[in-house]
């Protein structure tokens, strides 16, 4: 049975994102088939990571919780997009995108839709594709669809960067998510700056929300040069980014 | 603490000061140890001056004649042997009236073979006037003008020669040497008010036939007038005298006699004047010249009552065959105060310069000082950990990295300085709040507890075990 990932922050800006988009891809490089799912239908951005144009994609999430296709047909190969870095041996790599339509947009969050038709599509994915992983790349913040995947997620990864805000919302999102009964949460601390501290704010933090942080990632300017434009695990194999990747995604 | 741009000012300003007052004391006592050997080269120099003005005065009288007995003996006029002929007297009108040296002091005549004299005089008119006599008949002489000459019937004033000019000693030397020659001073045969020096010249045709004599005086009053023209020291008395001490023209406005009555047609002698430093030149020619006879340039030192005079005497115009002098007397308070005065001069000027050095040594001092003081500015503000305006002179150190040089280049450093402290101070921010991990927990509680009471989240808590529950597989597709 494949395991429900849920990838989340409180805040935006955390590269939430971009750490789902890697963790995803890093998995399938090692032969796993992996499912990642842009909940963000706000704001999505995961469909650049992967190279993945607007024009190419004929159904989206969007399409599947307005009833307009099944969860599956949603579901984009990409596995391409990593194939030609990491060798014929890699798994499979499925992107469920939110649509980049701005109407589509306006119109899913003005018109609402059932959440919990989200939570079925979850299930079928990972059924119908025969996932061995599935990661809900989440909306910032709190929200129905975000506590809905922290509720029926096995793992409930929080993004977090080493600053009061973010400290705080953490807090709040991780008393929400025991009173879920979230199997297991885990912290990643992202763009932390001042390496010879990153021991003692480990364990800060550790001690501060009593759960396991699986990475403290550096503030890096090779990352934030790439951008949203690729996938930096695939693109770097050796960085030190793509190292904190590595051990997120053994943690998982 | 004192500001550099005070201290760097004032110590510019008091050096400036201090060197120039230093040269200026050294410059005054140089010179007042000096004053005497100046005296005599000033007096020397006055002396200069004075020689070659009175031969200037010459040099223009015997110029005249030539040029007129030059133009009569290469036939250039239409002289035709009568100097009353109309055509001629109109011709030397005209060019007289252009002559540059014909001057209020000269006289220019012309006398041919039959006795018929023509003169063309601008002394003591208003205007140029001709005068025309002729000695074989009564002498009597007729005045025109310029411009009536011809026209009025009746002469303007009629007068008569004072002494028939053909009878003057240096007139018959020069038929005699057929030359020239330079009379001594004698009363002017055109007017009895006057003493003159004149030159004769008589001009010959191509065939050596005498024509007529040609004659230029000079009224020695214009030596006088030139004389009282000169700029001299106060007290200062230049005189010229002849060899038998009669005093013939001087810088005084007069000429007195012992009596104190003008008479500019008599030379009193220098021994009867009463004019000290004329009484000074006069004692000091006596006792250590003994007499009125000047070989060589002198300068004597004489005392006259508690006064001490400088006397420079030298001959003048001995080429000329005249048996003159000129002597310069000066009184040495006079002098000094002269030296002084050129002392004072200087010393209000360097004065000024000294002011305006001092104003331009403290703008320049408070212009080259400026960049320090904003560094100081700068790292004052650095140790107090300012790194903005106003304690930190942002503005300044930017437009002080602009200057192409030391400064420049210092001031770019300190805002490269600034711009790492101030990045190093925003990590050290940023690392201190990434480590506090600080979480307020009553904030926490309560939008947990806000959440948690939802109907939704209540809902979602109640059927999250039963979703965990669900076996996906038996989820309906």
């Amino acid at each position: 049975m494949g395991r429900l990932i849920a990838i989340h922050s409180f805040r935006g800006g955390t590269g939430k994102s971009n750490i789902s988009g890697n963790v995803a891809a890093w998995l399938a490089t090692q032969g796993h088939r992996v499912g990642i799912i842009d909940t963000d239908i706000q704001s999505p951005g995961l469909h650049a990571l992967f190279g993945v144009s607007p024009g190419g994609i004929q159904h989206t999430l969007n399409d599947y919780l307005l009833g307009r296709c099944r969860i599956e047909e949603a579901a984009f190969d990409v596995t391409g997009s990593i194939q030609q870095k990491v060798g014929a041996k890699s798994g499979q790599i499925y992107l469920i995108p939110s649509s980049m339509k701005t109407g589509e947009i306006t119109h899913i969050i003005q018109s609402g839709y059932d959440v919990g038709r989200l939570n079925i599509g979850f299930q079928q994915l990972i059924q119908k594709l025969e996932l061995d992983y599935l990661l809900v790349d989440t909306h910032p913040g709190v929200n129905e669809e975000t506590l809905l995947a922290a509720a029926i997620s096995d793992v409930l990864v929080l993004i977090l960067r080493p600053d009061r805000q973010d400290y705080q919302g953490t807090a709040i999102m991780l008393e929400l998510a025991r009173k879920l009964h979230v199997p297991h949460v885990h912290l990643v601390i992202n763009k932390a700056v001042s390496r010879s501290d990153f021991k003692v704010l480990e364990e800060r933090v550790v001690s501060t929300f009593k759960e396991r942080v699986l990475a403290v990632i550096p503030l890096s300017d090779d990352v934030a040069a790439l951008g949203s434009s690729g996938l930096f695990c695939v693109e770097q194999p050796q960085h030190e980014f793509t190292l904190a990747i590595q051990k997120i995604a053994a943690a998982l | 603490m004192k500001s550099i741009r005070w201290v760097f000012s004032s110590l510019f300003a008091l050096l400036i000061l201090f060197s120039v007052g230093l040269v200026a004391s050294i410059s005054l006592m140089m010179q007042l140890r000096e004053a005497d050997e100046s005296a005599e080269v000033l007096i020397g120099l006055i002396g200069g001056r004075v020689e070659d003005l009175i031969d200037l005065e010459f040099r223009e009288l015997t110029s005249l004649e030539r040029i007129y007995a030059r133009q009569i003996e290469t036939e250039r006029t239409c002289y035709s042997g009568n100097v009353h002929n109309e055509a001629f007297v109109r011709e030397m009108i005209a060019s007289v009236r252009t002559q540059s040296l014909m001057t209020k002091a000269m006289t220019l005549s012309f006398v041919d073979a039959e006795g018929r004299c023509l003169a063309l005089d601008r002394r003591r008119t208003a205007t140029p006037v001709v005068k025309l006599c002729d000695l074989s008949k009564d002498g009597s002489i007729r005045w025109f003008g310029f411009e009536s000459f011809g026209h009025a019937r009746k002469p303007l004033v009629q007068s008569v020669m004072s002494s028939d000019i053909r009878k003057d000693p240096a007139y018959a030397e020069a038929l005699r040497r057929r030359e020239v020659v330079i009379s001594g001073l004698h009363p002017s045969h055109w007017r009895s008010d006057a003493e003159v020096v004149s030159v004769y010249e008589p001009v010959y045709d191509l065939k050596g036939r005498y024509r007529l004599m040609v004659t230029a005086d000079m009224d020695v009053r214009s030596i006088a007038i030139n004389l009282q023209g000169l700029k001299v020291p106060a007290g200062t008395s230049i005189f010229l005298f002849d060899g038998g001490g009669r005093l013939l023209a001087s810088s005084l406005r007069q000429t007195d006699d012992e009596a104190g009555v003008t008479d500019p047609a008599a030379f009193p002698l220098l021994s009867k004047n009463s004019n000290p430093a004329i009484q000074a030149a006069n004692l000091a020619l006596q006792t250590q010249k003994g007499g009125y006879v000047v070989n060589e340039e002198k300068t004597l030192r004489i005392k006259q009552g508690d006064q001490l005079y400088y006397v420079y005497v030298s001959p003048v115009v001995r080429d000329s065959g005249q048996d003159w002098n000129f002597a310069i007397a000066i009184p040495q308070s006079g002098l000094i105060n002269h030296i002084l005065y050129g002392i004072r001069v200087a010393g209000w000027a360097t004065g000024a310069l000294v002011i305006l050095a001092i104003l331009m040594g403290v703008f320049l001092a408070g212009w080259i000082t400026r960049p320090i003081q904003t560094l100081g500015r700068a790292a004052q503000a650095l140790e107090l950990n300012q790194l903005d305006d106003p304690l930190m002179p942002m503005s300044a150190l930017t437009e002080d990295s602009k200057r192409p040089n030391e400064f420049g280049r210092l001031a770019s450093l300190f805002l490269r300085m600034i711009a790492e402290v101030r990045a190093r101070h925003r990590l050290l921010e940023i690392q201190l709040e990434q480590l506090r991990v600080d979480v307020n927990d009553k904030e926490t509680e309560a939008e947990v507890q806000a959440i948690a009471d939802s109907d939704f989240f209540q809902g979602l808590r109640a059927t999250a075990l039963k979703l965990r529950g669900v076996h996906r597989h038996d989820v309906e597709v």
